[in-house]
Protein backbone atom coordinates (compact mmCIF):
# COMPACT_ATOMS: atom_id res chain seq x y z
CA UNK A 1 0.00 0.00 0.00
CA UNK A 2 3.03 2.51 0.91
CA UNK A 3 4.34 1.39 -2.38
CA UNK A 4 1.51 2.21 -4.50
CA UNK A 5 1.11 5.49 -2.82
CA UNK A 6 4.23 6.05 -3.52
CA UNK A 7 3.82 5.36 -7.35
CA UNK A 8 1.39 8.43 -7.12
CA UNK A 9 4.16 10.37 -6.20
CA UNK A 10 7.02 9.45 -8.79
CA UNK A 11 4.12 8.00 -11.67
CA UNK A 12 4.38 11.83 -13.65
CA UNK A 13 8.11 11.20 -13.71
CA UNK A 14 8.20 7.53 -14.06
CA UNK A 15 8.99 7.81 -18.03
CA UNK A 16 12.11 9.38 -17.53
CA UNK A 17 15.03 7.14 -16.48
CA UNK A 18 14.54 4.60 -13.96
CA UNK A 19 17.30 5.48 -12.12
CA UNK A 20 15.65 8.51 -10.32
CA UNK A 21 14.98 8.71 -6.85
CA UNK A 22 11.33 7.78 -6.57
CA UNK A 23 11.70 5.05 -8.54
CA UNK A 24 14.54 3.62 -6.80
CA UNK A 25 12.43 3.66 -3.75
CA UNK A 26 9.28 2.36 -5.20
CA UNK A 27 11.31 -0.83 -6.65
CA UNK A 28 13.05 -1.76 -3.11
CA UNK A 29 9.52 -1.10 -1.49
CA UNK A 30 7.54 -3.14 -3.59
CA UNK A 31 10.70 -6.07 -4.16
CA UNK A 32 11.47 -5.55 -0.23
CA UNK A 33 9.17 -4.35 1.71
CA UNK A 34 5.94 -6.29 -0.28
CA UNK A 35 7.15 -9.23 -2.14
CA UNK A 36 10.45 -10.34 -0.44
CA UNK A 37 8.71 -9.81 3.26
CA UNK A 38 5.85 -11.68 2.17
CA UNK A 39 8.05 -14.53 0.81
CA UNK A 40 9.74 -14.78 4.16
CA UNK A 41 6.72 -15.02 6.32
CA UNK A 42 5.10 -17.61 3.58
CA UNK A 43 8.30 -20.04 3.54
CA UNK A 44 8.37 -20.23 7.73
CA UNK A 45 5.09 -22.15 6.60
CA UNK A 46 5.79 -23.53 3.65
CA UNK A 47 9.81 -25.01 4.68
CA UNK A 48 8.10 -27.56 7.41
CA UNK A 49 5.84 -28.69 5.17
CA UNK A 50 7.60 -29.78 2.02
CA UNK A 51 10.74 -30.41 4.61
CA UNK A 52 8.31 -32.19 6.70
CA UNK A 53 10.60 -31.28 10.13
CA UNK A 54 9.66 -28.25 12.18
CA UNK A 55 11.66 -24.63 11.47
CA UNK A 56 15.03 -24.81 13.71
CA UNK A 57 13.76 -21.70 15.64
CA UNK A 58 10.81 -19.72 16.08
CA UNK A 59 12.58 -16.59 17.38
CA UNK A 60 14.27 -16.33 13.81
CA UNK A 61 11.64 -14.98 12.07
CA UNK A 62 10.65 -12.10 14.27
CA UNK A 63 13.97 -10.89 14.10
CA UNK A 64 14.76 -11.03 10.76
CA UNK A 65 11.47 -9.13 10.33
CA UNK A 66 12.53 -6.79 12.33
CA UNK A 67 15.91 -6.06 10.36
CA UNK A 68 14.28 -6.18 7.17
CA UNK A 69 11.66 -4.02 7.79
CA UNK A 70 13.74 -1.74 9.69
CA UNK A 71 16.56 -1.74 6.30
CA UNK A 72 13.16 -1.33 4.04
CA UNK A 73 12.64 1.84 6.07
CA UNK A 74 15.31 3.78 5.92
CA UNK A 75 16.95 2.47 2.39
CA UNK A 76 13.54 3.93 0.29
CA UNK A 77 13.56 6.78 2.75
CA UNK A 78 16.81 7.53 1.89
CA UNK A 79 16.28 6.54 -1.79
CA UNK A 80 13.20 8.71 -1.85
CA UNK A 81 15.14 11.37 -0.64
CA UNK A 82 18.20 10.83 -2.35
CA UNK A 83 20.43 10.61 0.96
CA UNK A 84 23.38 9.06 0.15
CA UNK A 85 25.67 8.56 3.45
CA UNK A 86 25.93 6.52 6.21
CA UNK A 87 22.04 6.19 6.80
CA UNK A 88 21.23 4.23 3.63
CA UNK A 89 24.43 2.13 4.03
CA UNK A 90 22.86 1.39 7.28
CA UNK A 91 19.55 0.41 5.45
CA UNK A 92 21.41 -1.73 3.61
CA UNK A 93 23.25 -3.75 6.38
CA UNK A 94 19.71 -4.19 7.88
CA UNK A 95 18.52 -5.40 4.97
CA UNK A 96 21.80 -7.83 4.18
CA UNK A 97 21.99 -8.95 7.82
CA UNK A 98 18.01 -9.61 7.89
CA UNK A 99 18.32 -11.80 4.18
CA UNK A 100 21.74 -13.91 5.79
CA UNK A 101 19.88 -14.54 8.98
CA UNK A 102 16.38 -15.51 7.16
CA UNK A 103 18.82 -17.72 4.28
CA UNK A 104 20.99 -20.07 7.34
CA UNK A 105 17.77 -20.20 9.13
CA UNK A 106 15.85 -22.01 6.26
CA UNK A 107 18.38 -23.69 4.55
CA UNK A 108 19.02 -25.65 7.74
CA UNK A 109 15.38 -26.27 8.57
CA UNK A 110 15.42 -27.79 4.93
CA UNK A 111 16.96 -30.54 6.34
CA UNK A 112 18.62 -33.53 4.51
CA UNK A 113 15.54 -34.36 2.69
CA UNK A 114 15.77 -34.74 -0.91
CA UNK A 115 13.33 -32.92 -3.05
CA UNK A 116 14.01 -30.72 -5.91
CA UNK A 117 11.56 -28.06 -4.31
CA UNK A 118 13.82 -27.63 -1.20
CA UNK A 119 16.48 -27.66 -3.91
CA UNK A 120 14.60 -24.44 -5.57
CA UNK A 121 14.29 -22.87 -1.89
CA UNK A 122 17.94 -22.78 -0.81
CA UNK A 123 19.04 -21.84 -4.19
CA UNK A 124 17.14 -18.84 -3.93
CA UNK A 125 17.99 -17.77 -0.77
CA UNK A 126 21.81 -18.12 -1.90
CA UNK A 127 20.88 -15.55 -4.34
CA UNK A 128 19.25 -13.21 -2.73
CA UNK A 129 21.95 -13.01 -0.21
CA UNK A 130 24.32 -12.69 -3.17
CA UNK A 131 21.79 -10.21 -4.56
CA UNK A 132 21.50 -7.99 -1.63
CA UNK A 133 25.31 -8.07 -1.30
CA UNK A 134 25.69 -6.49 -4.49
CA UNK A 135 23.10 -3.90 -3.85
CA UNK A 136 25.17 -2.71 -0.73
CA UNK A 137 28.30 -2.90 -2.53
CA UNK A 138 26.78 -0.85 -5.16
CA UNK A 139 25.37 2.23 -2.31
CA UNK A 140 29.26 1.98 -0.96
CA UNK A 141 30.02 2.92 -4.85
CA UNK A 142 27.84 5.48 -5.17
CA UNK A 143 29.40 7.49 -2.18
CA UNK A 144 32.74 6.66 -3.08
CA UNK A 145 33.19 5.23 -6.77
CA UNK A 146 35.63 2.59 -6.79
CA UNK A 147 34.05 -0.06 -9.53
CA UNK A 148 35.24 0.68 -13.51
CA UNK A 149 31.94 0.53 -15.32
CA UNK A 150 29.37 2.77 -15.04
CA UNK A 151 27.32 1.90 -11.93
CA UNK A 152 23.93 1.66 -13.99
CA UNK A 153 25.50 -1.40 -15.76
CA UNK A 154 25.89 -2.99 -12.28
CA UNK A 155 22.21 -1.66 -11.23
CA UNK A 156 21.04 -4.03 -13.92
CA UNK A 157 23.49 -7.01 -12.59
CA UNK A 158 22.01 -6.71 -9.48
CA UNK A 159 17.91 -6.43 -10.69
CA UNK A 160 18.36 -9.13 -12.93
CA UNK A 161 19.88 -11.07 -10.44
CA UNK A 162 17.21 -10.79 -8.03
CA UNK A 163 14.65 -11.07 -10.33
CA UNK A 164 15.93 -14.64 -11.92
CA UNK A 165 17.87 -15.75 -9.13
CA UNK A 166 15.83 -15.04 -5.91
CA UNK A 167 11.46 -14.24 -7.71
CA UNK A 168 11.50 -16.39 -10.31
CA UNK A 169 13.77 -19.17 -8.97
CA UNK A 170 11.40 -19.43 -5.66
CA UNK A 171 8.17 -19.28 -7.68
CA UNK A 172 8.77 -22.00 -9.45
CA UNK A 173 9.70 -24.21 -7.42
CA UNK A 174 7.24 -23.75 -4.69
CA UNK A 175 4.28 -23.42 -7.21
CA UNK A 176 5.43 -26.48 -8.38
CA UNK A 177 4.62 -27.64 -5.15
CA UNK A 178 1.66 -25.48 -4.10
CA UNK A 179 -0.15 -25.47 -7.92
CA UNK A 180 -0.85 -29.23 -7.77
CA UNK A 181 -1.92 -29.47 -3.89
CA UNK A 182 -4.57 -26.72 -4.70
CA UNK A 183 -5.46 -28.11 -7.81
CA UNK A 184 -6.04 -31.44 -6.31
CA UNK A 185 -3.47 -32.93 -9.01
CA UNK A 186 -0.58 -35.51 -9.19
CA UNK A 187 1.18 -34.37 -11.92
CA UNK A 188 4.49 -34.35 -11.57
CA UNK A 189 8.08 -34.38 -13.57
CA UNK A 190 10.91 -34.22 -11.64
CA UNK A 191 12.89 -34.01 -15.16
CA UNK A 192 10.97 -31.07 -15.91
CA UNK A 193 11.50 -28.86 -12.49
CA UNK A 194 15.22 -30.12 -13.07
CA UNK A 195 15.21 -28.71 -16.31
CA UNK A 196 13.89 -25.34 -14.92
CA UNK A 197 16.13 -25.24 -12.22
CA UNK A 198 19.37 -26.07 -14.69
CA UNK A 199 17.97 -23.06 -17.13
CA UNK A 200 17.44 -20.64 -14.48
CA UNK A 201 20.48 -20.68 -12.84
CA UNK A 202 22.52 -20.96 -15.55
CA UNK A 203 20.72 -17.40 -17.04
CA UNK A 204 21.38 -15.86 -13.53
CA UNK A 205 25.17 -17.18 -13.42
CA UNK A 206 25.63 -16.25 -17.14
CA UNK A 207 24.02 -12.55 -16.52
CA UNK A 208 25.89 -12.00 -13.78
CA UNK A 209 29.46 -13.21 -14.93
CA UNK A 210 28.70 -11.11 -18.60
CA UNK A 211 27.35 -8.30 -16.48
CA UNK A 212 30.56 -7.93 -14.94
CA UNK A 213 33.77 -9.20 -17.48
CA UNK A 214 32.17 -9.51 -20.32
CA UNK A 215 29.54 -7.26 -21.42
CA UNK A 216 28.37 -9.07 -24.81
CA UNK A 217 25.21 -9.18 -26.46
CA UNK A 218 25.57 -12.43 -27.49
CA UNK A 219 25.90 -13.93 -24.17
CA UNK A 220 23.14 -11.43 -23.02
CA UNK A 221 21.02 -12.94 -25.32
CA UNK A 222 21.97 -16.40 -24.08
CA UNK A 223 20.91 -15.62 -20.30
CA UNK A 224 17.58 -14.00 -21.97
CA UNK A 225 17.03 -17.29 -23.92
CA UNK A 226 17.83 -19.29 -21.15
CA UNK A 227 15.60 -17.66 -18.55
CA UNK A 228 13.18 -17.71 -20.93
CA UNK A 229 13.08 -21.42 -22.13
CA UNK A 230 13.00 -21.71 -18.22
CA UNK A 231 9.46 -20.00 -18.00
CA UNK A 232 8.07 -21.72 -21.10
CA UNK A 233 8.82 -25.07 -19.49
CA UNK A 234 7.40 -24.32 -15.90
CA UNK A 235 4.23 -22.67 -18.05
CA UNK A 236 3.61 -25.80 -19.96
CA UNK A 237 4.43 -28.04 -16.03
CA UNK A 238 1.80 -25.70 -15.15
CA UNK A 239 -0.56 -26.43 -17.75
CA UNK A 240 -0.02 -30.06 -17.55
CA UNK A 241 -1.13 -29.91 -13.58
CA UNK A 242 -3.94 -27.91 -14.20
CA UNK A 243 -5.19 -30.31 -16.86
CA UNK A 244 -4.97 -32.97 -14.13
CA UNK A 245 -6.38 -31.74 -11.50
CA UNK A 246 -9.31 -33.48 -10.04
CA UNK A 247 -10.69 -30.06 -8.97
CA UNK A 248 -12.52 -29.25 -11.95
CA UNK A 249 -14.49 -26.27 -10.49
CA UNK A 250 -11.47 -24.11 -9.53
CA UNK A 251 -12.02 -20.94 -7.40
CA UNK A 252 -11.39 -17.84 -8.57
CA UNK A 253 -7.62 -17.17 -6.39
CA UNK A 254 -6.88 -20.19 -8.37
CA UNK A 255 -7.76 -19.00 -11.76
CA UNK A 256 -6.43 -15.38 -10.91
CA UNK A 257 -3.18 -17.16 -9.96
CA UNK A 258 -2.75 -18.70 -13.34
CA UNK A 259 -3.22 -15.55 -14.85
CA UNK A 260 -0.28 -14.29 -12.95
CA UNK A 261 1.55 -16.88 -13.56
CA UNK A 262 1.38 -16.06 -17.25
CA UNK A 263 1.90 -12.58 -17.00
CA UNK A 264 5.65 -13.58 -16.28
CA UNK A 265 6.22 -14.09 -19.68
CA UNK A 266 5.31 -9.78 -19.93
CA UNK A 267 8.12 -8.64 -18.49
CA UNK A 268 10.41 -10.86 -20.84
CA UNK A 269 8.82 -9.27 -23.87
CA UNK A 270 9.51 -5.72 -22.74
CA UNK A 271 13.05 -6.84 -21.82
CA UNK A 272 13.36 -8.41 -26.15
CA UNK A 273 11.70 -5.24 -27.11
CA UNK A 274 13.80 -3.19 -25.09
CA UNK A 275 17.12 -5.16 -25.57
CA UNK A 276 16.17 -4.57 -29.78
CA UNK A 277 14.87 -1.39 -29.41
CA UNK A 278 17.31 2.56 -30.15
CA UNK A 279 18.42 4.23 -26.86
CA UNK A 280 15.73 6.69 -26.20
CA UNK A 281 12.77 3.44 -26.34
CA UNK A 282 15.27 1.02 -24.61
CA UNK A 283 14.96 3.07 -21.05
CA UNK A 284 10.70 3.71 -21.14
CA UNK A 285 10.90 -0.21 -22.58
CA UNK A 286 13.59 -1.16 -18.85
CA UNK A 287 11.10 0.49 -16.66
CA UNK A 288 7.96 -1.16 -18.20
CA UNK A 289 9.69 -4.07 -17.81
CA UNK A 290 10.19 -3.67 -14.11
CA UNK A 291 6.85 -2.22 -13.29
CA UNK A 292 5.36 -5.59 -15.56
CA UNK A 293 7.51 -8.12 -13.31
CA UNK A 294 7.11 -6.36 -9.73
CA UNK A 295 3.74 -4.64 -10.25
CA UNK A 296 2.35 -7.25 -12.58
CA UNK A 297 3.43 -10.30 -12.36
CA UNK A 298 4.89 -10.87 -9.06
CA UNK A 299 2.08 -8.53 -7.15
CA UNK A 300 -1.04 -10.07 -8.85
CA UNK A 301 0.28 -13.81 -7.77
CA UNK A 302 0.90 -12.63 -4.25
CA UNK A 303 -2.36 -11.13 -4.05
CA UNK A 304 -4.09 -14.11 -5.32
CA UNK A 305 -2.42 -16.59 -3.42
CA UNK A 306 -3.10 -14.49 -0.70
CA UNK A 307 -6.54 -15.96 -0.60
CA UNK A 308 -5.93 -19.48 -0.77
CA UNK A 309 -3.09 -19.31 2.07
CA UNK A 310 -4.43 -16.49 4.67
CA UNK A 311 -7.86 -17.93 5.00
CA UNK A 312 -6.04 -21.24 6.11
CA UNK A 313 -3.94 -19.70 8.53
CA UNK A 314 -6.90 -17.95 10.13
CA UNK A 315 -8.98 -20.92 10.22
CA UNK A 316 -6.68 -22.55 11.68
CA UNK A 317 -6.05 -20.52 14.22
CA UNK A 318 -10.19 -20.07 15.27
CA UNK A 319 -12.61 -22.01 16.16
CA UNK A 320 -14.35 -22.69 13.21
CA UNK A 321 -11.42 -25.40 13.16
CA UNK A 322 -13.93 -28.06 14.33
CA UNK A 323 -16.10 -29.77 11.53
CA UNK A 324 -19.56 -28.75 13.54
CA UNK A 325 -18.58 -25.31 13.13
CA UNK A 326 -19.55 -25.91 9.70
CA UNK A 327 -17.08 -22.87 8.44
CA UNK A 328 -14.64 -24.13 6.15
CA UNK A 329 -11.49 -21.56 4.98
CA UNK A 330 -13.41 -20.55 1.74
CA UNK A 331 -15.85 -19.01 4.05
CA UNK A 332 -13.41 -16.53 5.46
CA UNK A 333 -13.09 -14.39 2.85
CA UNK A 334 -14.71 -12.55 -0.15
CA UNK A 335 -14.42 -13.96 -3.68
CA UNK A 336 -16.34 -11.64 -5.03
CA UNK A 337 -14.58 -8.74 -3.15
CA UNK A 338 -11.21 -10.69 -3.90
CA UNK A 339 -12.01 -10.22 -7.68
CA UNK A 340 -13.02 -6.64 -7.72
CA UNK A 341 -9.74 -5.45 -6.02
CA UNK A 342 -7.70 -7.99 -8.34
CA UNK A 343 -9.26 -6.56 -11.34
CA UNK A 344 -9.00 -2.95 -10.20
CA UNK A 345 -5.25 -3.85 -9.52
CA UNK A 346 -4.50 -5.08 -12.75
CA UNK A 347 -6.60 -2.22 -15.11
CA UNK A 348 -3.99 0.13 -13.32
CA UNK A 349 -1.03 -1.85 -13.54
CA UNK A 350 -2.45 -2.18 -17.47
CA UNK A 351 -3.19 1.41 -17.57
CA UNK A 352 0.23 2.58 -16.32
CA UNK A 353 2.30 0.03 -18.97
CA UNK A 354 0.49 1.37 -21.32
CA UNK A 355 0.77 4.76 -20.68
CA UNK A 356 4.58 4.76 -20.45
CA UNK A 357 4.53 2.53 -23.65
CA UNK A 358 2.85 4.86 -25.47
CA UNK A 359 4.58 8.05 -24.37
CA UNK A 360 0.98 9.14 -23.02
CA UNK A 361 2.12 10.55 -19.64
CA UNK A 362 -1.12 12.16 -18.92
CA UNK A 363 -2.27 8.52 -17.86
CA UNK A 364 0.62 7.48 -15.65
CA UNK A 365 -1.51 9.51 -13.17
CA UNK A 366 -4.92 8.31 -12.85
CA UNK A 367 -3.82 4.53 -13.91
CA UNK A 368 -1.31 5.39 -10.48
CA UNK A 369 -4.60 6.00 -8.81
CA UNK A 370 -6.10 2.83 -10.05
CA UNK A 371 -3.28 0.74 -8.93
CA UNK A 372 -3.15 2.28 -5.39
CA UNK A 373 -7.27 2.14 -4.82
CA UNK A 374 -6.53 -1.55 -5.78
CA UNK A 375 -4.07 -1.98 -3.19
CA UNK A 376 -5.63 -0.86 -0.68
CA UNK A 377 -8.95 -2.46 -1.23
CA UNK A 378 -6.91 -5.76 -1.21
CA UNK A 379 -5.49 -4.44 2.17
CA UNK A 380 -8.87 -3.71 3.37
CA UNK A 381 -9.66 -7.36 2.68
CA UNK A 382 -6.29 -8.78 4.53
CA UNK A 383 -7.03 -6.80 7.66
CA UNK A 384 -10.74 -8.22 7.48
CA UNK A 385 -9.28 -12.00 7.39
CA UNK A 386 -7.20 -11.25 9.62
CA UNK A 387 -8.99 -9.99 12.09
CA UNK A 388 -11.40 -12.89 12.23
CA UNK A 389 -8.21 -15.06 13.72
CA UNK A 390 -9.10 -16.54 17.05
CA UNK A 391 -12.83 -15.81 16.71
CA UNK B 1 -23.09 -50.41 23.38
CA UNK B 2 -25.67 -48.36 21.05
CA UNK B 3 -26.55 -50.87 18.72
CA UNK B 4 -25.56 -53.88 16.77
CA UNK B 5 -22.39 -53.62 14.51
CA UNK B 6 -23.99 -52.98 11.63
CA UNK B 7 -25.97 -50.08 13.28
CA UNK B 8 -22.89 -48.57 14.52
CA UNK B 9 -20.76 -48.78 11.21
CA UNK B 10 -23.85 -46.76 9.61
CA UNK B 11 -23.75 -44.10 12.39
CA UNK B 12 -19.67 -43.75 12.15
CA UNK B 13 -20.16 -43.22 8.33
CA UNK B 14 -22.63 -40.81 8.91
CA UNK B 15 -20.60 -39.04 11.41
CA UNK B 16 -17.14 -39.25 9.38
CA UNK B 17 -19.24 -37.54 6.51
CA UNK B 18 -19.58 -34.67 8.88
CA UNK B 19 -15.79 -34.25 8.50
CA UNK B 20 -14.77 -32.06 5.50
CA UNK B 21 -11.13 -31.43 3.77
CA UNK B 22 -10.98 -28.13 4.42
CA UNK B 23 -9.09 -26.95 1.30
CA UNK B 24 -11.29 -29.40 -0.77
CA UNK B 25 -14.44 -28.69 0.97
CA UNK B 26 -15.62 -32.08 0.77
CA UNK B 27 -15.93 -35.06 3.94
CA UNK B 28 -13.73 -37.57 4.06
CA UNK B 29 -15.68 -40.34 3.59
CA UNK B 30 -17.21 -38.95 -0.58
CA UNK B 31 -13.17 -38.09 -1.19
CA UNK B 32 -12.36 -41.19 -0.29
CA UNK B 33 -9.43 -40.84 2.23
CA UNK B 34 -11.00 -43.56 4.78
CA UNK B 35 -9.24 -46.74 3.85
CA UNK B 36 -10.59 -48.82 7.05
CA UNK B 37 -12.78 -49.12 10.05
CA UNK B 38 -11.51 -51.59 12.69
CA UNK B 39 -13.91 -52.17 16.04
CA UNK B 40 -13.50 -54.53 18.62
CA UNK B 41 -15.91 -54.04 20.37
CA UNK B 42 -15.13 -56.45 23.05
CA UNK B 43 -11.74 -54.73 23.35
CA UNK B 44 -13.86 -51.69 23.15
CA UNK B 45 -11.49 -49.92 20.73
CA UNK B 46 -11.89 -48.51 16.85
CA UNK B 47 -8.72 -47.87 14.91
CA UNK B 48 -9.49 -45.64 11.60
CA UNK B 49 -7.19 -45.77 9.12
CA UNK B 50 -6.84 -42.57 6.67
CA UNK B 51 -4.90 -41.07 4.01
CA UNK B 52 -4.44 -37.69 2.81
CA UNK B 53 -5.01 -35.97 -0.63
CA UNK B 54 -1.27 -35.23 -0.08
CA UNK B 55 1.46 -35.97 2.30
CA UNK B 56 2.45 -32.71 2.90
CA UNK B 57 -0.87 -31.79 3.59
CA UNK B 58 -0.85 -28.83 6.21
CA UNK B 59 -4.01 -29.70 7.33
CA UNK B 60 -3.17 -33.44 8.48
CA UNK B 61 -3.56 -33.25 12.28
CA UNK B 62 -7.10 -30.59 11.79
CA UNK B 63 -8.58 -33.59 9.40
CA UNK B 64 -7.49 -36.53 12.20
CA UNK B 65 -8.68 -34.14 15.13
CA UNK B 66 -12.30 -33.80 13.42
CA UNK B 67 -12.24 -37.43 12.80
CA UNK B 68 -11.75 -38.45 16.36
CA UNK B 69 -13.89 -36.30 17.30
CA UNK B 70 -16.54 -37.84 14.97
CA UNK B 71 -15.86 -41.36 16.45
CA UNK B 72 -15.94 -40.32 19.79
CA UNK B 73 -19.37 -39.18 19.27
CA UNK B 74 -20.88 -41.90 18.19
CA UNK B 75 -18.68 -44.27 20.66
CA UNK B 76 -17.71 -41.79 23.92
CA UNK B 77 -16.58 -45.07 25.48
CA UNK B 78 -14.14 -46.27 22.96
CA UNK B 79 -10.27 -46.03 22.74
CA UNK B 80 -10.08 -44.66 19.99
CA UNK B 81 -7.24 -44.70 17.16
CA UNK B 82 -6.55 -42.85 14.01
CA UNK B 83 -3.43 -43.78 11.47
CA UNK B 84 -2.70 -42.18 8.60
CA UNK B 85 -1.56 -44.37 5.84
CA UNK B 86 0.05 -44.02 2.63
CA UNK B 87 0.01 -46.98 0.58
CA UNK B 88 -1.94 -47.14 -1.91
CA UNK B 89 -1.43 -43.42 -2.46
CA UNK B 90 -4.63 -41.50 -2.96
CA UNK B 91 -5.77 -41.07 -6.17
CA UNK B 92 -9.09 -39.31 -8.20
CA UNK B 93 -10.56 -42.54 -8.54
CA UNK B 94 -11.36 -43.10 -4.63
CA UNK B 95 -13.56 -40.18 -4.93
CA UNK B 96 -17.57 -41.51 -4.82
CA UNK B 97 -19.95 -40.46 -7.19
CA UNK B 98 -21.14 -37.75 -5.00
CA UNK B 99 -17.86 -36.32 -4.11
CA UNK B 100 -17.04 -36.18 -8.16
CA UNK B 101 -19.90 -34.09 -9.08
CA UNK B 102 -19.64 -31.88 -6.03
CA UNK B 103 -15.92 -31.09 -7.89
CA UNK B 104 -17.32 -30.89 -11.01
CA UNK B 105 -15.52 -34.22 -12.62
CA UNK B 106 -19.31 -35.86 -13.77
Amino acid sequence: MVAQLLLIAVAPASAAHYFQPGLLAYTHLMALGWATMLIFGASNQLVPVISELPLKNKTIPLLTLFLLAGGVCLLSYCFYSFRLDWLIISGAALVLSGVLVHSIHIIFSCGGKSSIQLEFIKSAHVWLFVTAMLGLILLLNLLNPFLPEEHTKYLRVHAGMGMTGWFLLLITGVASKLMPMFLISHYENKKQLRLIYALLNCAALLFVINGFLWQSAIAGFTSFFLAVSAILVFLYYMVRVYRSRARKKTEPAMRQSFIAVFMSLLPFVLLLIALISEKEREISFLTATGLAFFAGFLSLLIMSITFKTLPFIVWMHSSAVRSDSGLLPKDMYSERFMTIHNCIYLAGVLGLLGALLSGMKMFLLPSAIVVATGAALYLIHVLIVSARIRK
Amino acid sequence: MKGNRSEIMKELLTELKQVPDPEVGINIIDLGLVYGISLDEGQKTLDLFMTLSTPSCPLGDIITMNAEHAIRSVLPDHSVKVSLVWDPQWRHEFISEEGKKELGIL
